[in-house]
């Protein structure tokens, strides 16, 4: 604990945000995915109630 | 420097310039090591692409009044009243936190970056956030990671979730921890199902383990790329909006409506204060002490700038939120919610106690008003009544409204159940003796059809 107080307090936490941007890189992957698959099934799923509709 | 010119207590940390004051106007300094820092971000549109947003406040170049370092002096917009992120609600951290990162967001698309990421450098004119601090920015050194990021979590995020998910109110984790929250404490006060909310699980648990595990790691990892970049300025963002704080509605703010069944008594009482605030004519600045909702503050005149302050968070939230819809309305930002308990006011805090300045040394108030309060103070908080009155004698300028509320109204017998026996006296010959010492009484009334009294005071030279 002790050697904390001698890095800058104000420092980025430079290993963290590598990490952190490397988790984030892969949620956003499965995000956009999951989006897409969404989207898909809302066009099918619009088109199926517009038929009804017609 | 010269006599005249007084550096600011505050100003000691950035070699890159400080603020300091001469004859009641404030100056911000610009060392000649930050020029081209300046330079970029006056000539590259950011600064007037932040302005035209108004999101920062604005400055004049003037000549330079002090040492041969200075490389430009500025003179930045007067911020009406200075409060502190410890007097603030979680919302209002909340739009802190957005705008430094939106402020963040746009800088780097004209080559710069935020050095710094404190709710300090953000003040409040009436419910909106602006940005004050015109040194915070320096030249993105490409590949770089953002050099403010656990600054950015530990003072706006950690006390932002520990607010949602312990209730501790952000004022109180700012107060206690100046600096930020730790991201060890906040992650170990966080309790577990906050680990689900994928953005406090990153930037709060995992990067206080990680930080814990290299702290002896200052340099830059790898390259952090573009992409990265975004990313994590992304997360974060999605971090605040989901930090929503739903406060169980106190007693508070049912008061109104609790109110409204006494119809007659706030229908009298708002004649009255509005014939008296018409007859002080126009003022500056007023203080709404135990402002409730800041009901009473609509009564101001359009170019008054009212401070509300409450000690109960969820009224403060709620006041701020009005505020806010306010504004955005009427474009008029006239209410500014704090919340501060009045038997224990922000201290002188920081380096040399001179940092952050107590909320007494602040107040230059024209006008307070404390309404259906007093009962509170001395009842609810047991101070004796002649420091009750000094407390809002040394708060006032020159004018005081107070509404007197006897000890057998059922307010007040609510205060004083179980507590018989250890109060202090109180009525309203010995209020007016006290209240004489320092104020004189110009008008008072009753306010029927209750028992209550209002007093239009006005302070003795």
């Amino acid at each position: 604990m002790s050697h904390l107080l001698y890095i800058d307090p104000g420092s980025g936490s430079y290993l963290a945000q590598a990490i952190i941007a490397a988790i984030l890189g892969v949620v956003f992957y499965f995000r956009n995915i999951l989006h897409l698959i969404r989207a898909f099934f809302q066009r099918i799923l619009g088109r199926k109630d517009r038929s009804a509709d017609q | 420097m010269n006599h005249s010119q007084q550096r600011h207590p505050s100003s000691y940390r950035d070699p890159a310039g400080f603020i300091f004051e001469e004859d009641g106007v404030i100056y911000r300094q610009i060392n000649h090591v930050y020029r081209s820092h300046y330079d970029h971000f006056m000539q590259s549109g950011l600064y007037a692409r932040l302005l035209d947003e108004g999101l920062i406040v604005s400055h004049e170049e003037v000549p330079n009044r002090t040492n041969t370092e200075a490389y430009k002096t500025l003179k930045p917009a007067r911020i009406p009243f200075i409060s502190y992120p410890y007097e603030w609600c979680h919302e209002q951290m909340k739009d802190a936190a957005r705008l430094t990162l939106e402020i963040q967001q746009i800088s780097l698309t004209y080559g710069m970056t935020l050095k710094d990421a404190t709710p300090y450098n953000i003040q409040f004119i009436g419910a909106r956030p602006i940005f004050i601090d015109t040194l915070s920015w320096e030249i993105l050194d490409s590949g770089a990671p953002w050099v403010a990021y656990r600054q950015f979590c530990e003072m706006f995020l950690a006390p932002l979730a520990i607010s949602q998910y312990v209730g501790q109110p952000v004022s109180r984790s700012l107060r206690a921890w100046p600096d930020g929250v730790p991201l060890r404490t906040a992650s170990n006060s966080l309790p577990l199902r906050s680990r689900w909310n994928l953005p406090v699980s990153l930037h709060i648990h995992l990067h206080a383990r990680i930080a814990k595990k290299s702290s002896q790691q200052s340099t830059p990892a790898r390259k952090q790329s573009d992409t990265d970049r975004k990313r994590i300025l992304q997360s974060l963002q999605e971090a605040v909006n989901r930090l929503t704080y739903r406060p169980e509605r106190s007693s508070w703010t049912n008061y109104y409506t609790q109110l409204d069944q006494r119809e007659d008594y706030l229908q009298n009482k708002e004649r009255i204060i509005h014939e008296w605030i018409a007859e002080i004519g126009p003022i500056e600045q007023v203080l709404d002490a135990g402002s409730n909702l800041g009901h009473f503050s609509r009564h101001m005149d359009r170019s008054t700038r009212v401070v509300a302050v409450d000690y109960d968070a969820d009224t403060v939230q709620e006041t701020y939120l009005k505020a806010k819809k306010q504004s955005d309305q009427t474009q008029i930002e006239a209410v500014l919610p704090l919340q501060l308990d009045l038997a224990d006011l922000s201290p002188d805090q920081g380096l040399l106690n001179q940092e952050r300045r107590s909320f007494l040394k602040r107040a230059h108030f024209d006008l307070v008003m404390g309404l259906a309060l007093i009962h509170h103070l001395i009842l609810g908080k047991q101070i004796p009544i002649e420091k009750a009155i000094q407390l809002l004698s040394n708060l006032s300028g020159q004018w005081l409204i107070l509404e007197f509320v006897p000890i057998d109204d059922p307010w007040s017998k609510l205060l004083v159940e179980g507590k018989l026996g250890q109060i202090h006296p109180y009525d309203r010959t010995s209020f007016e003796k006290w209240v004489s010492n320092d104020f004189e009484i110009c008008t008072s009334c009753q306010i029927h059809p209750t028992e209550r009294w209002l007093y239009k005071l006005k302070k003795k030279n």
